[in-house]
């Protein structure tokens, strides 16, 4: 099944803000995660971490095919792809519930964890630019945004049919994911 | 490189008319190094599809009109073997060109929809040659297998140029369409393409404008959503021809080879003394068992390979542990017929059918036989 990872970008050189970056997961019978079609989009330092990140994690994803679908150039700040990418490669685990889920954070991408969100108030202005969706979409950010700033913005979303998921770490993720055997030693 | 090019035209325009111009995009089917620049796009990490685009300076544009086209679902056409298994074939195997123009003077992404649909018309089996498009490729809403076409600016400039351009006969003399957004940007507000002026104004010029929010509706209107035959499907299907053939004349000369013989049970007239054949599945071990009374000389076994090339076995598996044998073996009543010569004879059950043996194959039919029934059903 066909899966998508939105991430919000704001910082651009040369666009207007507010667009996501489309991330395309497509199963595969074998391969491992192929990421081949993502180079030379001008995130090639972003795979290089990502497949470091695989090459470590005892968690294996399921053989999939990643393409960027829809993307901007010239993005002054591409940290934030980063949770996006590694997230895109677990989406085809046989118990992930998601179709698409929308990501955002910075991952420190020796400890796993997700710090926090450059501009996260604009990103979420993002999000409730997308309006009502048909089916609902998980919306994964650092738990550490989830304080009393942001709660005001935050609240809309729900009614938006879209569902909070606050994460600490890739862990959480990965647990959401139904990898439940998951450990923070693995 | 491929004999096959759609064009289409993509007006670019300013509000001062200044740098007007019609740049034509077209897309053309090419394998992996058939030209110098492949090998340049791999050297500097570039996308194949989209590098021919530097020149004109849309390289960034084709890059975002690759990736996004991935989106759309189109079916590959029946004899498209290898796309079958390489699903983006039809894409990875195009090369976006754009005319002889140099366009670093106009800014903006609104050739996106135009090469957007040069790819499409040159993967598919389009009737279409020639179309004209402006418009981008959209970020802002997302279907799961379509593209969002967004607005974009200096719509009534670039109608301006396509009817001046018609009436100076720089367009093919062919009704064309028009894909637009359905609205366009001036001075920070939207607004409706269909309600300017130039579309009626282009339609009595046998163009028809046609605002599109999604680009499957391109898709539908250009008959674009199968792909057609590659290079690669060709050979895929000429090596599955070749692999085709090769089976069907074994399973012919298997055919052949197995034909089934039927075989009469003839109802024996002389007496014989019984001889036990018994021979495994490949005759590659033939034991013979001499089930004659005391006092007759056996006869010779009748073994069918030297007499009819066909080696016949009756019976039913012995058990082991009901014979010397420590193989499963397959056992015949062989009779010599005194006038008729070599002969399988055997005592046809009453229901029994004419029996029909495969040449090299064990007769199926076979009747029970205790170790003392030799002397009652043999005559």
């Amino acid at each position: 099944m066909r899966k998508f990872v939105w991430v919000p970008v704001v910082s651009l050189g040369r666009e207007a803000t507010g667009q996501f970056l489309e991330i395309m997961s497509e199963p595969t019978l074998m391969g491992g995660i192929n990421m081949n079609a993502l180079k030379n989009c001008g995130f090639n330092k972003n795979i290089a971490h990502i497949e470091a990140v695989l090459t470590q994690l005892s968690v294996k994803p399921s053989s999939a095919k990643l393409y960027l679908t829809g993307f901007l150039v010239n993005l002054s700040n591409t940290q934030g792809v980063n949770l996006g990418l590694l997230i895109a490669c677990f989406m085809q685990a046989p118990a992930c519930p998601y179709q698409k889920i929308i990501v955002t954070g910075n991952l420190d991408t020796e400890k796993l964890t997700v710090t926090d969100a450059v501009n996260f108030e604009a990103k979420i202005q993002t999000l409730l630019n997308l309006g009502k969706q048909a089916e609902p979409i998980a919306f994964f950010f650092p738990r550490v945004m989830l304080n009393e700033n942001n709660a005001a913005l935050l609240a809309p979303l729900a009614a938006m049919n879209i569902r909070l998921k606050p994460i600490d770490s890739l862990w959480d993720v990965l647990v959401d994911f139904g990898l439940t055997q998951v450990t923070e030693d693995a | 490189m491929s004999t096959f090019r759609a064009t289409v035209y993509v007006p670019l325009a300013e509000l001062t008319h200044q740098n007007s111009q019609l740049l034509d995009v077209y897309a053309e089917n090419q394998l992996f190094g058939e030209t110098v620049l492949d090998e340049k796009a791999m050297d500097k990490n570039w996308n194949f599809v989209a590098a021919p685009l530097r020149d004109a300076g849309l390289y960034s544009e084709g890059l975002q009109v690759v990736s996004a086209l991935r989106k759309l679902n189109l079916k590959p056409s029946f004899w498209a073997v290898y796309q079958r298994v390489k699903k983006y074939a039809w894409l990875d195997n195009q090369r976006l060109h754009a005319g002889n123009h140099h366009i670093e003077n106009c800014e903006g992404n609104s050739a996106q929809l135009g090469l957007a649909i040069a790819l499409l018309l040159n993967a598919s089996a389009s009737p279409i040659r020639y179309a004209i498009a402006t418009g981008s490729l959209s970020l802002d809403k997302h279907k799961d297998f379509d593209i969002a076409i967004a607005a974009v600016a200096n719509v009534p400039e670039k109608l301006d140029l396509l009817i001046e351009k018609r009436q100076a006969n720089a367009l093919p003399d062919l009704p064309l369409y028009c894909f637009t957004p359905t609205h366009y940007k001036f001075q920070g507000e939207l607004h409706p393409v269909v309600d300017l002026a130039q579309v009626k104004q282009l339609a009595a010029l046998n163009i028809t404008v046609k605002p599109i929010a999604w680009l499957s509706e391109a898709v539908k209107l250009l008959k674009a959503d199968s792909t057609r035959c590659l290079k690669q499907d060709k050979w895929a299907n000429g090596i599955l021809g070749v692999m085709g053939s090769v089976c069907a004349a074994a399973l012919l000369y298997r055919t052949w080879v197995y034909y089934p013989i039927p075989i009469k049970i003839l109802a024996g007239k002389h007496l014989a003394e019984p001889f036990l054949v018994c021979t495994n599945r490949d005759n590659s071990a033939v034991s013979y068992n001499d089930l004659a009374r005391d006092g007759s000389t056996p006869i010779m076994p009748l073994f069918a390979a030297e007499n009819s090339a066909y080696n016949v076995g009756i019976g039913w598996i012995v058990q082991p542990e009901k014979t010397p044998f420590s193989q499963q073996y397959y056992v015949a009543f062989i009779h010599l017929g005194e006038q008729t010569g070599y002969k399988l004879i055997a005592k046809q059950p009453d229901n029994a059918a004419d029996i029909t043996v495969v040449a090299n194959e064990v007769l199926k039919w076979y009747w029970p036989m205790q170790e003392t029934a030799a002397k009652q059903i043999m005559y």
